[in-house]
């Protein structure tokens, strides 16, 4: 292997990424519990062009035409901040997409785009393809909304009581992208050793949380 | 935290004034991840000349699992900035000291979190079960 060569996904990204990828991405195209397939697939076309252009102001960045036409503004605006201005959310912005959209509407739209993002991420940091997304594929939203909520200070509730740290139960108003993304923590980053200090990888752990912690403060993530 | 914790626990110092991109974190090749992380996060024209410096120093492996610790991090933000979580009460405690120091208390996701409030004096949870798994 050469090591001015360009980073390949067959070659040289671990077997459970690109499953956890593969994963994710039939997961985008299909129905979830408040949108189709083919509006989720749209929501996160816009989340992927607003990343795209995320050092670019948002007033000069460009919008496929086409997901404009088909979602409600309130939905395109969530899948465009979460992607590209994270850093400018708040509970007052996210209250008023809430109140248009529907919180578990609201929290699915966040799981796409966090799903996205990462893989976005990754492919442009390493230099490798970006994954093009199949085809949206037909049937209904299942409008299942979990049980077990509770309003625990966030803008949205959640599971509780929950076993883990906050992180864990952001997503509970859609479990589908919960496990999803969680999925990809676990190839991208660590599930079963997670609490393990010492590990022996190619970079070492602080090494990894260096880069983790650069990468929130960059986004003024708090948490 | 665990850029702390984690580096104690192989006897290594760590500088966390890494995460707001000053030094190099205390760790081997800091510089070079700091500035490829921000070079990734942010969509700069200089990703690929940082992209080459990364993996001349640490090699092809290492470079790809930095890139993934760099997606999956812009990933997990958004589930906490998104969502607006507060902070578990045993992180809340101990990182009240550097959380000032770095200036994380100016962030918006801060109002998400009130001090004070007595949940901070609440035991750590477990980190294994960071997942729900």
């Amino acid at each position: 292997m050469v090591d001015g060569e360009a980073i390949a996904w067959e070659r040289d990204i671990r077997p459970e990424i690109t499953a956890a990828r593969d994963a994710v991405l039939e997961r985008i195209a299909g129905p979830g519990s408040w949108w189709t397939g083919a509006e989720r697939a749209a929501l996160v076309s816009a989340g992927r062009a607003a990343w795209a252009q995320r050092a670019t102001p948002p007033w000069l960045r460009e919008a496929p035409s086409q997901a404009s036409e088909a979602l409600p503004g309130a939905a395109l605006a969530v899948a465009r901040t979460v992607a590209a201005d994270a850093h400018r959310i708040d509970r007052e912005w996210s209250a008023g997409q809430v109140a248009e959209l529907g919180d578990a509407a609201y929290v699915e739209i966040v799981g796409l785009i966090a799903c996205s993002v990462a893989l976005d991420a990754f492919c442009g940091a390493v230099g490798a393809t970006a994954p093009t997304l199949p085809a949206a594929r037909g049937g209904d939203p299942d409008r299942v909304r979990p049980g077990g909520l509770a309003d625990i200070g966030a803008f949205v509730p959640m599971t509780d009581p929950f076993p883990g740290p906050n992180v864990g139960r952001a997503l509970s108003l859609a479990p589908g992208e919960q496990q999803a993304f969680f999925r990809l923590v676990g190839a991208m980053y660590a599930v079963a050793d997670f609490q393990e200090l010492v590990w022996e990888r190619p970079l070492d752990r602080p090494q990894v949380e260096l880069v983790a912690a650069r990468v929130s403060a960059l986004n003024e993530c708090f948490y | 935290m665990l850029l702390r914790a984690s580096g104690e626990a192989i006897g290594r110092e760590t500088d966390l004034q890494g995460a707001v991109g000053e030094g190099d974190g205390g760790v081997p090749h800091g510089e070079a991840l700091l500035r490829f992380a921000e070079a990734a996060t942010q969509g700069t024209p200089d990703l690929a000349q940082r992209g080459d410096a990364l993996r001349a120093a640490v090699g092809r492996e290492a470079f790809v699992e930095a890139a993934a610790t760099v997606g999956i991090f812009n990933g997990l933000v958004r589930v906490a900035v998104g969502t607006g979580i507060p902070l578990d009460a045993g992180m809340n405690r101990v990182s009240r000291e550097f959380r000032e120091k770095l200036g994380l208390v100016a962030f918006p996701g801060a109002r998400n979190t009130p001090l004070g409030s007595g949940a901070e004096d609440q035991p750590t949870r477990d980190l294994a079960k960071l997942f729900g798994s």
